[in-house]
């Protein structure tokens, strides 16, 4: 499948899988996932879910705080 | 001493003529003055004819960055940004001021990359499939080059068990699953390491890198 036809949802369920071993294993996700996972469930139209993604990266991340302040703004103006 | 002299000179000689295998170190003056904890990796300028190469490319940069303690923006996010934001080619993103990137992403540096080939090629009897890119860390701040770097990946079909006919067959099968499975793709991954990893030429390592893995 091209990267561009797979779905949100077909793109959130192996990341959210990947978050919990993650989790379980007490490891730090990379930079950029709870962005992207962000991403995709705002695509998917849960906003809420969207917010708490990027937060998570922005706790883990300070230097992500402009850009994530500014994609948690876009979310409340849509 | 004569001898001495000699010596000097041929090994002088042999240093030049290996030049770019043991040049010096690349200075670091800039990347240790402004040492950034984050880089943004806009989508790089395609110079090759495949057209899959920008964004194929821009999703292996983010792991050898983020490995080498770098926190790197997402990459699709930032595309999405700008695309919304009125610019839909790479090229029309590079042209976005530092100021900008500075306000509306918050980077300290970005990496401006150029792939300058891209793809697989059918040779008669091998398939070659190329990757090459230079790359540029820019401080937003001040507008310093921080790091310059470029490299280049080969790789062929190669094996053909021995026969003339065997090889061009094997090509021939290569390049078809090339085209479906784009190795350059994989290339990629092996050009990014390339890049960044060299010990006097690739980046310095960032804030996140784990002090006990330093070298």
């Amino acid at each position: 499948m091209k990267p561009d036809k797979a779905t949100p949802e077909l793109q959130a369920s192996p990341m959210e899988e990947d978050m919990h071993r993650a989790i379980s294993a007490n490891k730090p996700l990379p930079p950029g996932f709870h962005a992207h996972l962000g991403n995709l469930y705002y695509q998917m139209g849960k906003s809420d879910l969207a917010l708490q993604e990027f937060q998570k990266e922005k706790t883990q991340f300070p230097e992500s705080a402009v850009f994530m302040d500014r994609l948690i703004a876009n979310l409340a103006k849509k | 001493m004569k001898t001495l002299f000699l010596n000097i000179g041929i090994l002088a000689g042999m240093l030049a003529l290996t030049g770019c295998v043991t040049n010096k170190p690349y200075d670091y003056t800039n990347f240790r003055a402004h040492p950034p904890r984050s880089i943004l990796v806009l989508p790089p300028i395609n110079q090759s004819t495949d057209v899959r190469g920008t964004y194929s490319y821009l999703s292996t940069v983010t792991r050898p960055l983020a490995e080498m303690g770098y926190y790197v923006f997402p990459v699709t996010e930032v595309d999405a940004l700008m695309k919304e934001n009125g610019l839909p080619t790479a090229g029309e993103m590079r042209g976005v001021s530092l100021d900008k990137i500075g306000e509306i992403i918050g980077a300290d540096s970005v990496l401006y990359v150029t792939l300058k080939k891209y793809g697989s090629k059918y040779e008669i009897i091998t398939s070659v499939t190329t990757v090459a890119a230079d790359a540029k860390l820019v401080d937003v701040k001040t507008g310093l080059t921080l790091w310059e770097g470029s490299t280049i990946v080969q790789q062929s079909s190669g094996d053909s068990g021995g026969s003339i006919i065997g090889a061009l067959i094997t090509a021939a099968v290569t390049q078809i699953v090339n085209s479906a499975t784009d190795p350059a793709h994989d290339a990629s991954s092996m050009a990014n390491f390339q890049l960044f990893t060299p010990k006097d030429h690739g980046l310095l390592y960032g804030p996140y890198f784990p002090e006990n893995r330093k070298k």
